[in-house]
């Protein structure tokens, strides 16, 4: 026989790897080339720059359009979702002021508690019923507390 | 898998060949673009972020987790981890074996995690100062108030380890351990994205004015393929020789579902990123504020562990490495010969990893 088969296909897939490896090796280098060449990237820019100077006229457009129509633009619902965004920032802020404060006043109960206790007598009379209050406080440490604060 | 001409062998040959070629077209074409209800279903196929968790605090679109502890030894300071802005935070914990977080969590590591979201319209406003003081303090504060820790390990991956750098420089005080990861902090000649960005060619406020809000993930991962084209060119080889491997297949998809969940950048963050970052390098020459108070990583006085990758294609590792001069405190540097990613994913170096962060927060 002239040739085996399988001499021919191995010779033929051997070839074919050779090119397909020269091919890549010759892709990767050009495309690094192109990607660093600085008139190339200035050239993308400007091109980058020109559409957007032309999708924002057309973008203007169509927001006037819009408002004519009454209909709220992208624009009018991001200031909606910022405005919500600033009312959630202050809820927190309080929040963890809150925080704070029931901290201070669960450590002010605690010293007060570990005081040894003062006799009833020589105790004076407030001027305002002070008990209420630390009751209240009292309440909303406890129920602050099932929500999540304190290691688990 | 290579192709035959043995003639005995055609059919059940050119039958693979079909197969093979049929499956890489449909995985290139579901990559290509996933709808987020196509992104979450397969997150569940693949049991992706596979450590139990739960939301702890949120604002906006920010969530912060605790995972769940497995051990009653918790290791007395809770970590806190801030992941890049540009990808989502699960990379971290991509699958059962493969995950950080898993790791730190089995090794009693009481783990928190700021995970960024996807910034909407409401982040319009927002200033990467916002992000740094309000989105991240408020966090680490609600993670203190919670532990009862007066400090917190803290640890930044790519992106997010510059912003927990800062906050560190800003409040060094809440910081026990710093943790750096793939971080940039010297962005002069830090690679090809250094160049694409150069003020003179790159208009930053042009392409704000024109995104407003939010500049779209496309915007910014567009370039990404391009960091490392013969990485890119590797990546399909190798997903055509082994696209029937169904093994080769899942760790493969687990990947690419990651890389293509892309996040955009909120307007007023990225034009910060890059002007202060990449066109002034704020953080090396000290000009980068953050509401009035500018960055000085020489404020970081706790101990620091580096970790860089040799061939890191998105930020080099001189980018990272600058970190140890800058800081005033005890700091490591640790180089690995893995890539910005396989840091933490692939098999053996991710153990090195892995065993390099648990140790230097354990002793």
């Amino acid at each position: 026989m002239f040739f085996k088969p399988e001499d021919f296909t191995k010779q033929w897939q051997d070839q074919t790897r050779q090119w397909q490896e020269q091919m890549e090796k010759i892709f990767v280098e050009k495309i690094n080339e192109m990607i660093r060449n600085p008139a190339l990237l200035s050239a993308v820019s400007k091109s980058i720059e020109t559409s957007f100077d032309s999708k924002q006229k057309a973008n203007e457009t169509i927001a006037e359009f819009l408002q004519k129509l009454n209909v709220p633009t992208r624009h009018d619902t991001g200031r909606i979702m910022q405005y919500l965004q600033q009312v959630e920032a202050r809820v927190l802020d309080l929040d963890e002021k809150l925080d704070l404060l029931l901290d201070r006043v669960e450590k002010l109960q605690a010293t007060s508690l570990a005081q040894p206790s003062i006799p009833r007598a020589a105790t004076p009379a407030p001027k305002n019923p002070g008990q209420k209050t630390v009751k209240i406080a009292a309440k909303k440490t406890a129920t602050r507390s099932t929500s999540g604060k304190g290691r688990k | 898998m290579e192709p035959t001409l043995n003639p005995a062998q055609i059919p059940e040959e050119a039958k693979k060949l079909l197969d093979q070629n049929a499956q890489y077209a449909k995985i290139l074409m579901d990559s290509y673009k996933r709808t987020p209800e196509e992104i979450e279903a397969l997150k569940k196929t693949l049991k992706i972020c596979p450590t139990p968790r739960e939301v702890i605090h949120q604002e906006c679109s920010v969530k912060v987790y605790r995972f769940t502890p497995v051990r009653k030894d918790l290791h007395p300071v809770p970590l806190f981890i801030v992941p890049s802005l540009i990808l989502r935070w699960y990379i971290l914990d991509l699958i059962t074996g493969h995950s950080l977080i898993e790791h730190f969590v089995k090794s009693g590591i009481d783990t928190y995690l700021i995970d960024w979201g996807f910034p909407g319209d409401e982040h319009g406003q927002l200033t990467f100062d916002y992000y740094i003081d309000n989105f991240l303090g408020r966090a680490i504060r609600k993670v203190m108030r919670r532990t009862g820790a007066t400090q917190i390990d803290l640890m930044g991956q790519c992106l997010g380890g510059t912003i927990a750098a800062a906050y560190t420089s800003l409040h060094q005080e809440h910081i026990r351990r710093f943790i750096a990861l793939t971080t940039p902090v010297d962005f002069e000649n830090a690679g090809l994205l250094s160049i694409w960005t150069d003020k003179s060619r790159f208009n930053v406020d042009k392409i704000i004015e024109y995104y407003g809000n939010t500049v779209p993930a496309e915007f910014i991962h567009g370039c990404f393929q391009f960091l490392d084209v013969k990485a890119t060119v590797e990546r399909y080889k190798k997903l055509y020789n082994n696209v029937l491997d169904n093994n080769f297949l899942y760790y493969y998809q687990a990947l690419d579902l990651w890389s293509t969940d892309k996040v955009p950048f909120a307007g007023k963050v990225f034009g910060k990123f890059i002007k202060g970052l990449y066109q002034e390098n704020g953080l090396v020459n000290k000009t980068f504020e953050v509401n009035g108070r500018y960055v000085d990583l020489a404020k970081i006085t706790c101990p620091v562990l580096n970790i860089a990758a040799a061939f890191d294609h998105v930020f080099p590792e001189r980018s990272a490495k600058r970190l140890n001069d800058l800081v005033s405190g005890p700091a490591q540097y640790h180089l690995m010969q893995t890539g910005h990613v396989t840091l933490v994913v692939l098999f053996p170096d991710r153990l090195k990893t892995y065993e390099l962060m648990t140790d230097f927060l354990k002793n």
